[in-house]
């Protein structure tokens, strides 16, 4: 009785490694189906654990972060101060802007040619999974096909900017700015999607990086020659780049043209020529620029995330154009 | 071996390492982030206790499968399910064959048989995932994913104390124990 049990159990496990190997070998074509079916039954209970998760990462980073200094104090009052006159220039360019769109809507409207709308949608999902190994940087959110994501539908954040010593007023206070986190994979699923992370290593799309207009030497080309010139907001012309996850907590950069004298600080933002995400939103900021040993030429990139993305929990599908309607 | 209750643990401690397991992970790393694999410390456990290699190995593919299909990240993109399950089952029969030779109930030994069994699952997975993906995993990159799985293995090899008290306790829930038939000692 026993031998024959465990011959049973010999034949078995041959059977289940075979399987495995052909699984193996099969790569996507059984793995995606697989996970999204597995993403369903671990969805529903992981919300809770990731609140829980995300719970704890805040109380450790308030241990850890502690009280500011008096000089990371006065270093924030200047920041905060030299803000805030860029806002104030921000907000009558804004002011400027307006008034153009709506002189170019109206006539628009009275000349242009019915057409299709072509809108996006905002989906709010919540992470409710994150990776069980950390080979990756993926996301489980609570939102499929039902809810308007589709593979390749990227995921941002909402960044609300307020004051820590006060409570949030009902809804949302103020929303500043928007930052990209990540894109769907094809494990999207009915009632669930997995986000691939900007940081994940296989994670890769075409981006710009927006230099500080500081009075910085950079050399510029022209047509038969280079020159030498002060970098201004009239010749601080975007860069075009190649982004890729790191791994870790960082997006690399690659094979950055020296020359261009990226700084810690500038901004990587996205083209804003995909279809699927026609606009310029931001994805983080340089904080290291590594010569490369091979080639002198070149730099690497190593751009901080502009949102945590260890503590992401709510996040926005920019859901894909909804044709013959409006903007929902 | 108690199937159904092995099923349950492995769906409980997928969760546990999908959301809790990220508090513990460090992403800050020069390569790559690094967690803990908790699945790994009972796959040991239940490699110890096993009654039979092919138990062993069987309780290691079945964890090894959930990891696999609780994973999406992996050298050169999307993942293929089956390379963990493989992994396991092979490191669970490693650990099964060492038992006879060390004193399981030392925090040393257990510590050295879960670094052991990380080295060679994670080692055989990245093997097999980058060799699967070959063309967008470079050398570099193969070199720098055994870094971070000797740091994981480390990493998962000093908790693994905890995880193993913890699963004695649980032990008869999962793996029974043999029965003592004729008189006991002392009546």
């Amino acid at each position: 009785m026993k031998l024959s049990g465990n011959v049973t159990k010999a034949r078995v496990l041959v059977a289940l490694m075979v399987a495995a190997m052909a699984s193996s070998l099969l790569g996507r074509h059984v793995a995606v189906p697989l996970r999204r079916t597995v993403g369903y039954v671990l969805a529903p209970v992981g919300d809770v654990g990731m609140y829980l998760s995300m719970g704890l990462k805040s109380e450790i980073g308030e241990i850890r972060s502690g009280g500011l200094s008096a000089e990371e104090a006065r270093r924030l009052r200047e920041e905060i101060s030299a803000l805030e006159r860029q806002l104030q220039a921000v907000a009558s360019e804004k002011a400027r802007l307006r008034h153009s769109l709506r002189t170019s809507a109206d006539i628009s409207k009275m000349y242009a040619p019915t057409s299709d709308v072509l809108a996006h949608r905002l989906v709010p999902a919540r992470v409710v999974l994150s990776e069980s190994l950390p080979y990756g940087r993926t996301r489980l959110v609570n939102v499929g096909r039902s809810g308007g994501a589709e593979t390749g539908t990227w995921v941002t954040t909402r960044l609300v900017h307020t004051d820590r010593a006060k409570a949030l007023p009902e809804g949302l206070a103020a929303i500043t700015s928007q930052a990209l986190v990540g894109k769907t994979t094809s494990e999207t699923g009915r009632f669930t999607a997995r986000v691939r992370l900007v940081t994940d290593p296989g994670f890769g799309m075409p981006a710009q990086i927006s230099r500080r207009a500081d009075g910085r030497i950079v050399i510029i080309d022209r047509e038969d020659s280079a020159e030498e010139v002060r970098l201004t907001e009239e010749n601080n012309v975007r860069i075009p780049v190649w982004a890729g996850g790191g791994g870790s907590g960082w997006i690399v950069v690659p094979n950055v043209t020296a020359y261009h004298n990226v700084q810690p600080g500038d901004w990587l933002l996205t083209t804003g020529d995909d279809h699927m995400l026609p606009i310029q939103i931001a994805i983080g900021r340089v904080e290291k620029v590594e010569p490369n040993p091979d080639d002198p030429q070149v730099v690497t990139l190593r751009v901080r995330p502009l949102e945590d993305l260890d503590a992401l929990r709510d996040v926005y599908i920019i859901a894909p154009p909804v044709r013959g309607g409006g903007r929902q | 071996m108690r199937w159904v209750a092995l099923i349950i643990l492995a769906y409980v401690l997928i969760l546990l390492q999908a959301t809790l397991g990220d508090v513990l992970t460090w992403t800050n790393s020069p390569f790559g982030a690094i967690g803990p694999d908790f699945a790994a410390v009972v796959a040991v456990f239940l490699a110890l206790y096993a009654p039979t290699l092919a138990d062993a190995m069987l309780a290691g593919w079945l964890l090894g499968l959930a990891i696999d299909l609780s994973a999406a990240g992996a050298p050169g993109g999307a993942t293929a399910v089956g390379p963990m399950a493989l992994g396991y089952a092979f490191a669970a029969a490693v650990v099964f064959q060492m038992r006879e030779a060390v004193f399981r109930d030392r925090k040393h030994t257990q510590m050295l048989l879960t670094l052991l069994f990380c080295l060679v699952a994670h080692g055989l997975w990245i093997s097999l995932q980058s060799l699967l993906n070959w063309g967008d995993v470079g050398r570099s990159d193969y070199g720098r994913l055994w870094l971070q799985v000797g740091s994981l293995s480390g990493y998962t090899a000093l908790l693994a104390p905890i995880g193993y008290a913890a699963m004695k306790r649980l032990r008869r829930w999962f793996v029974p124990t043999p029965s003592t038939r004729g008189p006991r000692m002392g009546r």
